[in-house]
């Protein structure tokens, strides 16, 4: 590229905005001939086209932006200092791991994360796939997708918001079945340790399938399918709200009718806790209700004293999870 | 400069405002030249990137940014677009109606040239600042430029070369490159 010094910027920019007179253009044309200030003026393009670009820039102003946010954020702030002890921090490990996993392709890298109790995690992939992930959560991601399948891998519960593509299907693969969409919103929880994995509909469509892809059926928008133990291909479908299925991943929880032994087993996960409950008929009594997972245990565990006969002992553990006692009232 | 960046999200996500004061600086103008692209309005376009690092402060402890903290904001940025568009008042899209394009590489790389363009421009003497942009903005011409300001069509003439040849030589050689790739795929 040619040096700025000798660069004939006014008959550039004359030539720009269309300001030459018959002479300069003569001399316009006889400089353009020249190979190497055919690449000057190309820049000078890019900078004229950019300068049109900026129009709007003069309204934008970085330092109200900043206040905006400081604003926001300042309460906040206090709120974080309040929370209860260190020892919840949990630490999200995210492990780097080379090589095959599902498909058969064979460069592509895949990242593990791992989403520990007491956690919650968001992530966007990057064809702007949205994930949410819920406590004690496996979660597997390739950095790029090949091109015939977008394919992760699910040891929980995650929310998905999946980016349209009709040439690409998205599968999440559980141990005990996939799901397969191309551009939709949905909930799947399947903790590998739990029998019942079940998959919710939001918007769009999706395909379950068994584990070697063989299709069991589809799901419309506002369904539920839960897996029947014992039967690799047998799903419950059942029309239901989807809302008490999916608002944990903005922090609230939707309890309808359900006992308290698993309601345990999920505050469990969620606090990073252990729970006893010593009285089998109370492992039964089922509540509904709603709790905000930004509270803490006690909190939840006096609201739960609202819904059913129980009284509770907090056992703090220096060098484990805590222990809560339910016994009941 | 991503690695870079990643330290200082990591500190983000111990509590240190000025960490995010940091990120949000950095990205700004690029997240807004973005966000301009798909609004009329650039008052939501301005409150839009500024929510993001608001959501960004919020949901720190959760956000999972394995690579880069600014891929992440720029996705944020997106889906906050596409959920302005789909309110029932949202007829703000300035381009056609397809969906803001995802942000790869390429995309990023014209907003980044489009900040740095305009941090340069405000880097002119008034005068010449000025004259620019009564050129590109308001589009006069010369004439009416020197009509304007009472000054000679000569002396408009060679501020705006002064400004151009200034803005080629202070802006970085890398975004060139990137800029006529893109421009190659239109």
């Amino acid at each position: 590229m040619g040096t700025t010094n000798n660069t004939p910027w006014d008959l550039i920019t004359g030539k720009l905005y269309n300001e030459l007179d018959n002479k300069e253009k003569n001399v316009f044309d006889k400089w353009y001939k020249k190979e190497e200030n055919k690449s000057i003026l190309r820049d000078a393009e890019k900078i004229h086209k950019g300068l049109n670009e900026v129009k709007a820039f003069r309204c934008m102003n970085k330092s109200s932006s900043w206040l905006r946010i400081k604003r926001s954020i300042r309460e906040s702030v206090f709120r974080t200092i309040s929370i209860s002890v260190l020892k919840y921090a949990a630490i999200i490990a995210i492990t780097i791991l080379v090589g095959k996993f599902i498909s058969r392709n064979n460069d592509i890298q895949y990242a593990k994360i791992e989403v520990l109790d007491g956690q919650m995690g968001h992530l966007f992939l990057f064809d702007g796939t949205e994930v949410w992930l819920n406590s004690g959560s496996k979660f597997e991601y390739p950095n790029r997708f090949n091109n015939q399948e977008r394919n992760v891998s699910l040891d929980g519960e995650a929310y998905f918001k999946v980016t349209s593509n009709k040439k690409l299907p998205f599968i999440v693969h559980t141990n005990k079945m996939q799901v397969e969409v191309l551009g939709t919103s949905f909930n799947v929880s399947a903790y590998k340790n739990e029998c019942h994995p079940s998959v919710v509909l939001e918007e769009g469509k999706v395909q379950i399938n068994q584990v070697n892809g063989e299709k069991i059926l589809n799901l419309s928008p506002g369904q539920r399918a839960v897996k029947i133990t014992g039967n690799p291909t047998k799903f419950k479908v059942d029309k239901v709200k989807t809302a008490p299925y999916t608002t944990w991943k903005d922090g609230i929880v939707v309890f309808d009718a359900e006992s308290i032994e698993e309601i345990a087993k999920k505050l469990e996960r969620w606090y990073n806790v252990k729970i006893c409950i010593d009285n089998e008929e109370l492992k039964k009594y089922t509540i509904s209700g709603t709790i905000l997972r930004n509270k803490p245990i006690d909190q939840v565990m006096q609201a739960i004293g609202l819904l059913a006969p129980v009284k509770y002992k907090h056992q703090n553990n220096l060098k484990g999870k805590d222990i809560i006692h339910i016994k009941k009232r | 400069m991503e690695t870079n960046d990643l330290l200082i999200w990591e500190k983000v996500r111990t509590g240190d405002v000025d960490s995010l004061r940091i990120l949000h600086d950095r990205f700004y103008y690029t997240l807004y030249s973005y966000a301009d692209n798909y609004l009329k309005d650039s008052f939501v376009a301005e409150e839009l990137v500024s929510s993001c690092f608001i959501k960004l402060w919020m949901c720190r402890k959760n956000i999972i940014i394995e690579k880069s903290v600014k891929s992440y904001l720029f996705l944020m940025l997106r889906n906050r677009i596409i959920d302005e568009i789909r309110k029932p008042l949202g007829k703000i899209i300035l381009q056609s109606d397809s969906l803001p394009e995802i942000p790869d590489e390429t995309i990023i790389n014209k907003h980044d040239f489009y900040a740095e363009l305009y941090l340069a421009i405000r880097k002119l003497p008034e005068k010449r600042r000025d004259i620019l942009e009564l050129a590109v903005f308001d589009g006069l011409t010369y004439k009416e430029i020197a009509n304007k300001l009472g000054i000679t069509v000569n002396t408009v003439k060679t501020q705006i070369s002064r400004a151009y040849q200034f803005l080629k030589e202070n802006l970085d050689p890398q975004n060139f490159i990137f800029f006529c790739l893109r421009l190659k795929n239109i």
